[in-house]
């Protein structure tokens, strides 16, 4: 059985065409058509977990011109970007749900989320790189409106720098699309690897042509040194938005097609221009996780260290998978897939902080563990998890990734990847400590606790971190492994 | 020199014109006819359905949605100072670059052999509607997220 | 007719490359925005000619034209929509020059 995954992406989009109308008889019932799709297509990913059989991603479209639905479709990898990307946006509207209590535009603000869903789904459902080009920039437009959204003048100032940044960056995507035409005859997936693996192949091209292509999605992964628009971005938006737009908005358009990328150069093994464009991608994250951790230590406002903390992790992904080989491979997978969950808990727990205390300034923010109790726990589990600590998810990520790189030879990334996690958990300790625990401050002792609505999403998020971290051995063997194995 | 090179030529001339130009209204009606250089190119390259589509498009509709936008932002345009001099540069640096690509982008071309086992007969219809119908889908999400950005940007006086 | 593409096609690239540069460099020097969407217009040309400069040397034109009409589309919602969050700006700040957004600062 061949599943269409057609569905992933229409029915939210159906949703986002349906809220705004719906929303004129009571914004209410845009909030529940949103958190009930976006639940629907979480239940239904994950079941499709057990029931999944590895269609073929690297086919041919069929000869004749029949019409059929079968330009979507997923190996493992997709599939686990579904899970990541309906269980961070049905975690954001339910929680803006609660958040944005009296915002009479829920209908547009709930169209916009289902509409980003709808188009990472696009993404990385789509088999040839023209399709994902499209759907990046559908998830970008939504990204514009939705970063922009409060009408601040923040707001607006991050949501253009997003937008200069990355309109070139789509263009060098296009323009590798046309080498890849070019030089393959098509735009899939599966021509680019029957024309690498070629006897005849000529290596500078494929490279150029990937090369070109990558810088696009560095852009839009935020990668150093193409990092500008990010912290800005993710400051300025409304604290949902930067959940959903760190959490997986940068994954599904940059990191994924880099991953892809990353795979497909690895299946010409010996070339060496191949291996020289691996070793830019793993410099270009080594680099990354380098000036993120660096950067977030000079930060005052919580979102902003959030931020950099992001571009740190992304580039744990990036080195990884430059690394190339099957254990580099399947850990940049799991790392995605946990940074996902506890960026989004974090995003998520600092708009609960800056509604209760109304600031993110870490400066002014002391001893809020005994008013926020349930807010310090789940965030305590989800910066020990990025800063890698047994038996938390992240540990166990980052572990394999260190390991990956020690064996395959690549000594000086594995130790600046150790030292980088050491420096994350010396300052996740210290913003820990000065922001929840100590003294609670007079203008703070009135502050109560986040709402159970707003509570909900990241104590699933924690508890889905303690059980990876414990559960890790099945998962891995069943998940990440075969995800890896998957060849363009 | 062919009709091609000249139109061609007609094309980075005019869209470095509409890069240069003082006033933005000058700009927009530049790039207006960098466009219709660029869809008689297609036109003449054997992509009517492209020539089509730019024209109408991007010489139309987009020269009407900046042309609206500069008359909306006219009273802000006076005090944005640009620096001259680095506008005056820009042909300089492009004839360079241009001097550059032309000895210097041998190996590129040769690499880069077209991969001549893709002749089809297929008609444009059945190739977009057929093979391409994820492209059509992303499309139509476009418009919807395109619609939807547009109304969050631009409140009505009830919203909040 | 093959031949005569094949000359051709160093020709379309030529130009090709030559416009996505001019867009790149307009970027560069801009300070107002609405001549940064010009830069990013004339990027998106240049890669709308390189488009059908491949399917013209590889003799797919219906291929290349359903990406380039795909791609046409694609970028003018992208451009609406930048141009709707410039004039948002406009009303919010009263001004266009990209220099003058810099409050993010850290």
């Amino acid at each position: 059985m061949t599943i269409s995954y057609f569905s992933f992406v229409s029915i939210p989009a159906l949703a986002a065409l349906a809220c705004p109308f719906v929303a004129k008889l009571k914004p209410r019932y845009a909030d529940m058509i949103s958190g009930s799709a976006l639940l629907a297509g979480l239940i239904t990913a994950v079941s499709y977990i057990w029931e999944f059989h590895q269609p073929v991603m690297a086919a041919l479209p069929p000869a004749d011109l029949t019409f059929n639905l079968e330009v979507f479709r997923s190996d493992i990898f997709s599939l686990l970007m579904i899970i990541a990307i309906y269980l961070v946006a049905a975690a954001v509207a339910f929680f803006s749900i609660f958040h944005r209590r009296q915002d009479s535009r829920a209908g547009i603000w709930q169209g916009l989320l289902l509409m980003s869903a709808a188009a990472m789904s696009g993404i990385v459902s789509a088999r040839d790189f023209f399709t994902l080009y499209v759907f990046v920039e559908v998830a970008a437009v939504a990204a514009y409106a939705l970063i922009a959204f409060d009408d601040t003048a923040e707001g607006i100032e991050g949501a253009l720098k997003y937008f200069f940044m990355s309109a070139p960056a789509s263009a060098f995507i296009l323009l590798g699309v046309a080498l890849l035409m070019l030089y393959t005859g098509g735009v899939s997936f599966a021509h680019l690897s029957r024309a690498a693996s070629a006897s005849a192949a000529n290596e500078t091209a494929v490279v150029v042509i990937l090369g070109v292509m990558a810088c696009g999605f560095m852009v839009k992964a935020g990668l150093v040194p193409f990092h500008g628009w990010t912290p800005d971005a993710y400051q300025s938006a409304p604290a949902p938005v930067s959940a959903l737009l760190s959490g997986i908005v940068t994954k599904a358009a940059g990191v994924y097609a880099l991953v892809r990328i990353a795979m497909a150069l690895k299946s010409m093994p010996g070339n060496v221009a191949a291996a020289a464009a691996c070793n830019g991608l793993m410099f270009f994250g080594g680099l990354s996780i380098v000036v993120g951790a660096l950067g977030a230590l000079r930060q005052r406002d919580f979102k902003r260290m959030l931020a950099f903390s992001s571009i740190s992790q992304v580039g744990y992904i990036v080195l990884a998978a430059g690394a190339g080989t099957p254990l580099a491979m399947a850990g940049a997978i799991f790392h995605l897939f946990n940074h996902t969950t506890f960026k989004a808990s974090l995003f998520l727990n600092s708009a609960a902080i800056e509604k209760q205390t109304g600031t993110t300034d870490m400066k002014s923010l002391s001893g809020l563990e005994t008013r926020m109790p349930w807010t310090a726990l789940t965030s305590s589990i989800a910066m020990l998890s990025t800063a890698g600590i047994p038996p938390l998810s992240g540990f166990w990520s980052k572990a394999i990734i260190i390991f990956a790189l020690w064996k395959a030879g690549f000594h000086g990334y594995a130790v600046i990847a150790t030292l980088a996690s050491v420096l994350t958990l010396a300052y996740f300790i210290v913003m820990q400590s000065r922001v929840f625990f100590g003294k609670t401050p007079e203008h703070l002792l009135q502050v109560r606790e986040a709402e159970f609505g707003m509570l909900v999403p990241v104590i699933v998020f924690s508890a889905i971190i303690v059980a990876l971290g414990l559960y890790f051995p099945i998962l891995f063997t069943g998940m990440a492994w075969p995800a890896a194995r998957t060849v363009l | 020199m062919s009709l091609h090179t000249f139109l061609l030529g007609l094309i980075v001339v005019f869209g470095l014109g509409a890069a240069m130009a003082r006033s933005l209204l000058a700009c927009g009606i530049s790039l207006a006819v960098a466009s219709v250089a660029l869809s008689l190119v297609l036109f003449e390259m054997g992509a009517p359905w492209a020539g089509i589509f730019e024209l109408s498009v991007c010489a139309g509709l987009i020269t009407v949605l900046f042309i609206s936008t500069v008359t909306i932002v006219r009273p802000g345009e006076d005090f944005v100072k640009e620096d001259r001099l680095r506008f005056y540069a820009m042909p300089v640096f492009l004839a360079l670059f241009g001097l550059a690509f032309w000895l210097f982008s041998e190996p590129l071309t040769t690499a880069l052999v077209p991969a001549g086992t893709a002749r089809s007969c297929a008609s444009f219809g059945q190739v977009m509607w057929n093979w391409r119908f994820g492209d059509i889908a992303g499309q139509l999400c476009m418009f919807a997220a395109g619609v939807l950005a547009v109304k969050a940007f631009f409140r009505g006086k009830n919203d909040a | 007719m093959p031949d005569n593409i094949m000359c051709l096609l160093p020709v379309n690239w030529f130009f090709a490359a030559l416009l996505f540069v001019s867009g790149i460099c307009c970027m560069l020097v801009s300070r107002n925005m609405l001549r940064l969407v010009i830069g990013v217009e004339l990027i998106a040309k240049g890669c709308l000619l390189a488009i059908i400069a491949s399917g013209q040397a590889l003799g797919n034109m219906a291929l290349a034209q359903s990406i380039a009409v795909t791609a046409i589309v694609v970028e003018v919602v992208v451009v609406a929509a930048g141009l709707a969050l410039i004039v948002r700006a406009y009303a919010r700040t009263g001004t266009v020059d990209i220099w003058k957004f810099d409050k993010l600062k850290g």
